[in-house]
Order: structure tokens, then sequence, then C-alpha cells
């Protein structure tokens, strides 16, 4: 995408400004989607960004910039205005590039640059739409979204790296309303994958109607959730949010290196119940947040963050290396060439352990089984999270009885990973969207069932 | 060639190849300069220059609508970014609603206060920001600032179409914030500041960093209260977030969907009468002024709901047809997206309340919600968001709140309004402005 001559003179521009470090991260972006509302196709859209962001380090200084030209001149003109406060005599000689070669371990067949293949995924989106109104003709709505995005990267850096990939993304999202008198609930389903447009053979159409309009038609008339501290059952595959929140983000560099993680000073200490073990993992063939390289240009790892309740590892990207010490684990990621990259979560999941969904909920005089969970947040300087509960149920004596409206789970990072005391064998994983500093990046949560033994719990009253 | 002429030479030739094509459409072209800083242990740790351009079309032909975008501007480009969208059309339901009906519009923002010059030297940009982690840092029991910094923004956007309309926009925007993360005896807590201006000197440093420190401190011993019910007072920031988090109820287009819970409310109570919401095209310091939508329509004010009766939702062109009612002119859609509808400043009018009034009796006064983006159901109007605050009684703080949730269903909740203040507050972004509004009783989960 972008000549290698006009990159190495970029890079030796930079340099010759001062820095100690230099590096263009190109990228050429191509997205399509399709949109179903009321059983009609209401959008379809496509569009292309392309730019290239260069970034020098003085020191520990990051310097960042972008423009959408691959033109010499306009490139050194943007490296030139990044260094003018900093500029200095050369310390610095970049070497020759060398095109970096590795062996793509996320195979794509149907790449949307080759085919858009929009008759396929309207047929797609009507077979789930059609499943969703069978369930209940409560269901009012159904609204199905298919995503699909290319996006190729080259990275250039005066360690003379040259890397380039080619991502391949492919998302279904749908949305059921439920409808009883004055009472609405909804459901949804997000799957996706490091894939193209071949995920349709893995997805089945109908089963995600019928899933996305089950969890609606639950919540119609559902009792309202209890409020306060009780013990809680997590649900597997998207449940993973939780680790997400309350510790993922905290074992960034992004926050360490600032000490602005509770955890910056914790590695090799206990920071959870012995029964937690946690991956992240960028290796996973095909998995929404894999990638064959991390975003400047390492090859990605399987990294394993905490054994039997001891920290092992954080995430590091190249500058948190630079700050903390710490080696780097294949974790620079950036949403676009828009953002500088900073260490970000790939497939980070809680790996089994050996108690049934049935022990843990054995075990609960009154509390709550969160069965599938939304999105939530951390303040990562207090570790004090919160995640939305998108379906739950009230466990009373030992028993799973009747569905709840929807609710909050919020805690501290360190405190819910000490009351974790029972972790399932039934691990899944499910696709989301991680929002940061380096803007939103493709993550996959993860975990078996498992159970908290206290956390506040924020319901009706 | 300026930047405004490369815009207007792509848009010449979009619109040209979609008449070739017998096609309908309407373009919005951008560009974007900005310039940011972050500070770290007393030097820049971030600094950050960026130049960005897009263009995208919504094209209209047989009655079918597709949107496509680019941000290169050659030529073979634009003609590619055509060809997809014309292609895409093809797939698109027919709608002869959405059509492309706005017609000559010449419309050019022109509000001296949004766009003024910037002569400040880069230095002062860096002392300032410099200064708003030193400032933090420097105070009693601060481990860090883990977040700050300086930015500025400028933009210039055209709209244009194949029905003669051609507007323009220009603006330039700064802001600065500083987050104070507190320690003392083994507890932390983290609060920040944030401050908007048209003009680098209309920014507020010392806001920043004492709003922020000031909270951070009061909240450190903060606790959860009783489970129960409470009256909440939601300081301006956190209301913002929460109509936010609703704004579907306003929207032509959830209506459209069949989505909007008051799709069929117009004309009917849905709050209380002392809840008068207007959406204001331009407010003295608003953060979201332009003299036309995204469509080219000029930008109007729209009572959306007068003294409890909703009034109207916000339409655009499309939603306005499909419903039969009027346009507000509130189209909203960058180059990126397809046609949508946005308030841009809303506002609830003042009440009559004194402040010992609202303020009487105990209560909770909620100056954060956790979680606003994913707590939030609506379509139900239920929400359940993590918080912190204070707990207080006749107007006086008596106890720092963390570790509680807060449930409710907003829809009930607008007409459960115990009383609203005289005095009418900006949100840190100076799109949502409203009174303090006391809510009788919401639910609490604590301790």
């Amino acid at each position: 995408m972008l000549n290698p001559v006009t990159a190495k003179a970029v890079i030796d521009h930079a340099l010759f400004l001062g820095a100690d470090f230099a590096e263009l991260f190109v990228e050429h972006h191509q997205t399509g989607t399709v949109q179903l509302v009321s059983g009609e196709v209401d959008k379809v859209n496509s569009g292309i960004d392309f730019g290239i962001g260069i970034r020098l380090f003085f020191g520990h200084k990051v310097l960042y910039g972008y423009t959408n030209s691959a033109e010499e001149q306009e490139l050194k003109r943007i490296t030139t205005l990044l260094a003018a406060k900093d500029k200095r005599d050369q310390i610095a000689t970049a070497g020759a590039l060398n095109l970096n070669r590795y062996q793509d371990q996320h195979p794509c067949v149907q790449a949307l640059s080759q085919h858009t293949h929009l008759d396929a995924k309207i047929a797609f989106l009507r077979q789930a739409d059609a499943a969703a109104r069978q369930e209940d003709e409560k269901i009012s709505q159904f609204m199905g979204t298919i995503l699909q995005r290319e996006q190729r990267i080259e990275i250039f850096n005066s360690e003379g790296l040259h890397i380039g990939d080619t991502r391949h993304y492919t998302r279904f999202a749908g949305n059921a309303v439920a409808q009883d008198g004055n009472e609405q609930a909804t459901g949804a389903e997000s799957p996706g994958a490091l894939t193209g447009w071949e995920l349709h053979d893995k997805l089945d159409a109908k089963a995600l109607g019928h899933e996305i309009a089950r969890q609606a038609l639950v919540k119609l008339n559902a009792d309202t959730c209890p409020s306060g501290e009780m013990p809680v059952v997590i649900g597997n595959g998207f449940g993973g949010v939780i680790f997400h929140e309350a510790c993922g983000h905290l074992l960034e560099t992004t926050s360490v290196a600032k000490k602005a993680s509770v955890f910056h000073d914790k590695m090799d200490q206990m920071i959870a119940n012995p029964v937690v073990n946690a991956v992240d993992d960028g290796t996973m063939t095909n998995e929404w947040g894999s990638i064959n390289i991390d975003d400047e240009g390492m090859e990605t790892q399987h990294t394993q963050l905490i054994k039997d309740g001891k920290l092992t590892s954080f995430m590091v990207d190249k500058m948190g290396s630079l700050k903390t010490g710490y080696a780097r684990t294949g974790s620079g990621r950036r949403e676009s060439y828009k953002f500088a990259p900073t260490s970000r979560m790939r497939n980070t999941y809680i790996e089994p352990g050996n108690s049934s969904l049935d022990e843990m909920v054995a075990g609960i005089e009154r509390g709550v089984y969160a069965k599938k969970m939304g999105g939530g947040s951390v303040s990562p300087g207090t570790g004090e999270f919160n995640f939305a509960v998108r379906e739950a149920y009230l466990i009373e004596n030992g028993k799973i009885t009747k569905p709840l409206k929807t609710a909050t789970l919020i805690s501290t990072g360190p405190k819910v990973l000490k009351e974790i005391s029972m972790v399932g064998t039934d691990l899944d994983l499910a696709a989301g969207m991680c929002g940061s500093v380096s803007g939103a990046v493709p993550t996959t949560v993860g975990q078996p069932a498992l159970k908290v033994d206290n956390i506040l719990v924020g319901g009706g009253n | 060639m300026s930047e405004q002429q490369k815009l207007q030479q792509a848009i010449d030739h979009v619109l040209s190849a979609v008449r070739d094509q017998g096609a309908e459409a309407d373009v919005i072209a951008s560009n974007n300069n900005s310039f940011s800083l972050k500070a770290n242990k007393g030097e820049l740790d971030e600094y950050k220059v960026t130049s960005g351009q897009v263009i995208g079309v919504r094209v209209v032909k047989d009655q079918r609508v597709a949107t496509s975008y680019s941000e290169s501007l050659e030529p073979a480009s634009l003609d590619q970014m055509l060809t997809n969208a014309l292609e895409s059309a093809r797939y698109a339901k027919v709608d002869e609603h959405q059509q492309i009906s706005c017609q000559n519009s010449k419309i050019t923002t022109d509000i001296a206060e949004i766009y003024q010059p910037d002569n400040t030297p880069v230095d002062d940009k860096i002392a300032l920001a410099l200064s708003l982690e030193q400032g933090v840092t420097s105070k009693p029991h601060v481990s860090s600032s883990p977040y700050n910094g300086f930015g500025e923004t400028e933009s210039h956007t055209l709209i244009a179409n194949t029905k003669g309309t051609l507007c323009q926009h220009k603006e330039r925007a700064f802001y600065c914030y500083a987050y104070t993360l507190y320690e003392q005896d083994g507890k932390q807590s983290m609060q920040g500041g944030m401050s908007y201006g048209r003009r680098f000197d209309e920014l507020d440093g010392d806001f920043c960093i004492n709003h922020g420190y000031e909270l951070a401190r009061d909240l450190l011993d903060g606790e959860p209260v009783e489970t129960g019910s409470y009256s909440v007072i939601f300081e301006t920031n956190a209301l913002s977030s929460l109509f936010s988090a609703f704004s579907l109820c306003l929207s032509g287009v959830g209506a459209m969907k069949g989505i909007n819970p008051w799709r069929e409310k117009v004309g009917q109570q849905v709050a209380s009468k002392q809840i008068t919401l207007t959406d204001k095209a331009y407010i003295e310091g608003g953060m979201n002024i332009c003299a036309f939508d995204s469509e080219g329509y000029a930008t109007q004010d729209n009572i959306l709901i007068q003294q409890g009766e909703l009034n109207t939702l916000l339409h655009n062109s499309h939603t306005a047809s499909h419903l039969k009612v009027e346009n507000t002119a509130s189209a909203a859609r960058s180059a990126k997206s397809s046609l949508e509808v946005a308030a841009r400043h809303k506002v609830i009018a003042a009440g009559s309340a004194s402040s010992s009034e609202v303020t009487s009796g105990e209560y909770l006064e909620l100056i954060e919600l956790q979680g606003a983006h994913s707590g939030a159901d609506a379509i139900s109007g239920e929400f359940s968001f993590g918080a912190s605050g204070f707990l207080c009684r006749d107007g006086k703080r008596v106890q720092p709140v963390r570790g509680i949730t807060v449930a409710g269903n907003f829809y009930q909740m607008l007409n459960e309004v115990d009383a609203l203040g005289s005095i009418l507050k900006p949100a840190d972004d100076r799109t949502f402005y409203a009174p303090d509004i006391r809510f009788s009783r919401l639910s609490i989960g604590g301790k």
C-alpha cells in the first residue's frame, strides 16, 4: 500500500529530527453493512478508509499524527510538525527494511473485497427474522445486521520492520422486541469471527432468531430483580465480561505504567481465589479477538495472566515495555490509523474449572443466576466496575425459580476476584467491542459459569 | 488548491456522476484538523497532530437508498464509492418517503462565536497541558493524574445535493480535562473535571484541577447507603447521560421502525407537568450549533415536551414523510452513516422551586453514573447503573456514597418529579441544560 522507499525516507527523516524510534502504520479498511428492519432491507452501507499513522518516540514521549495522503512530502510534513518541539541531533540510525513473513493463522475464503454476498446476507437475515417472529406473536419487531470488513495493514519501523496483515471480520447482530400491552422487552445476540462471509456456514439463522426472541419473551412481565449484596452465578460465554472489566483492563500496561491500576505492584502475588486461571490469547484460529500480528508488528501470543490465583503477566505493548520493563506480549492494538497503539486485550477468558452449574446453584439460599450479560465499564484507578445483566433468574433454596428484569452488578476488581469460589466446566466465548484510549477493538470475552459469593446487585426493591 | 476547494471539487465530481446515472443524491464532505496533548510525570506523554478528510454519498435510485463513503478524494476513489452505493441500492427496499428533498438551500453557518481565530502559541498549549497534571499532583494525597490533556479541533463541512443545495459550516473547539487519583489509608477515589470552549482562553484549567480533586477527596470515604427507595437529584452531567441513554424516545427514526416507546404518544402526557423540554438550535455558548441539519434544512427550535405533553418527535424529511408529520429539521448524518435524527441542545426549562424547596429533607445527590451505556434498555425504559454521590439533608452533604446502584424506569421516573429548580445549569459539554430536578423515588441498591 505504501512504497517501502517512501516509508524508509520518512523514517530516516524522523530519525534525522532526533527521534529514538519511528513507525508508520498504513491502513486500508473496507466495510459493508446490510440491515433488515420489519422484514425489509433498511440500510445498505459501504465505505473505504485509508490513512497512515506516524508514531515517534522521544524517550517516553509519544508523538502521533495521521493523514489520508500517501505522498512522501505530506508524510514528512506531518513528521516535521510532530517533532517541532523535540527536534535534536540525530541519535539513532534506521535499519534496512526487511519484509517479515509469518504463517497466516486465520484463513479467510469469502473476503469482502472479492464479493459482497448481499443476496446471501439478506436471505440469512430474513431467515432469522422469520424464526424470531415464529416464536410468538408477541414479537413485535426484529432488526438484524450483518457487518463485514476487511482491514489491510502494513507497518514499517526504524528497527527495520516491514510487515503486513489482512484481517477479515464478519459479525451478525440481531435484536427482537416483545410486546404485551404496555410492557416491552428486548433480546439480542451478536456472534462474530475473524473470518469472511463463510461465517454463515457456522451460524444457524433460525436458531439465532429463536434465541433472540426467547430472550425477549422471557423478560416480558418478569419480576423486578432484588437489590443488595448476594451470591450470583454468572453464566458462561459473555459472562466473561466480568473478568474483562474487573481485571483485564487493570492488567494492561496502559494503566499499569501510570500506576493507575490497583494491580500495578502485584506481580507474582495472589490477586484472585486459587480456583481462578485466566488467559489473554491472540492465537485462537479465526476467533473474533485474534490477530496474526499486533498493531506494532509483533506476532501475537498466548499470555497466561493469572495462574491458580497468582498474577503471572500483564498485557504489554512497546511503550508499556519501555516504561515498565516487562517483555512485550504482542498486545499493542488500535482501532485504526487514527490512534496510537496501546496495550489491549484480545481473547480474554477464565479457564475451565470442575464445578457444574447445578452444584453452584445448589449452595445458594437466595441469589441471582445471571445467565446473559451485557456490557460494562471500569475505572482502572480504583478498580470499580459495573456491568449489565441482560437475562436473570432468581435462585431460591438451591433452585433457579423465576425470570427477573435486567439489573447491574457492581464491585471492585480486587474484591470480586477473591469472591469467585466455584468455576464451571462449560467454557464458552463471545464477541464484543472494547473501547479504550486506542479506540474500539474487537475482543472476545469468555468463561465457564462461575459463582461469586457476594456482589452488589442493582435491581428494584 | 485550498482544502475547501478540494472538497468542493470532489462534491462536484460526485454529483455530476450521480446525474449521469439518472439518480439523485446528497453528499457530505468534511475535513478535520486536530491537535492534542497529554502529560505524565511532569513531561508531555503524548503529542498528536491529525489531518483527515472524508466524503459520503447517500444515493437514491428508483426509490431505493444506499450510502457509501471514501477517505480518498481521488476521482477513481470517488467513482468507486458511487458505484458501490448504486450497486448497494439495488438491494434496498423501495421507499417512496426517502428522497433528496431539500431544494436550493444555500445556508452558511454565520455565527462568529463558533469559529474564532486562534493565534495561541503552541508553547502556551503545552504549558496548559503540563499545568493540568502538575496542578493535580501537587495537591495532598494525590498519587497521580492518570488522565489529563488539552485538545483542539477545527472542522469544515459541506453538504450538497442534486437539487441545488450547498451548505457550509466551519467551527473550532477547545477542551481540557484532568483526573485526580486520590489515595489515603489504602482507599482510592478518582474523579475529574472538563472544560470546553470556542477560544483557548475560555478553557478553565483551574476548574478541571480543583473540581476533580475536591470530588475525589470528598468521595474517598464513601460507603453504600441502606438498600431502599430514595429521592434523587442527578448532577447535570449525570442527568445528561441518563437522557442520552434514552434518546430513542424522542426519535422519529425509532418511531418509524416501531421501536420508540413514545411512537404513539404525541399529544399525550409522558412526563410531569413541570417538564418542558426544548431542542434548541442556538444557545449562547452551546457546543452543537449549526445553521442547517444534515439534509440542508435550516435548524430551528423544537418544543419536544411541553408541560409534560409530548409535542413532537425529532424528524428528518424521511421520517416526517413516512409518519405524515412536520419535519423538525433534525436530520443527523455523518459522511459515514445513514440518515438519522438528533437533537442539537436539549434544554429542560427551569422551574419555579427555590433551592431550599428542591433540597428539603433527605435525598441522594448522584454525581456519577457508571455503565450508562450498557445498563439502560431504551425500549422498556428499565435502567440500572452503578452510582456515587452524596446523601444530603436540607441541601447539605452529610455522607459520601459509593458502591451503590440506582435503578428504575426512565419513562415512569419522568412522571415522578417532586420539584424543579429555578436555575438552569449546563452539562460540561454544553449540549444539555437543566435545572436541579428532584425525582421522588428511585431504587437504590446498597448495604
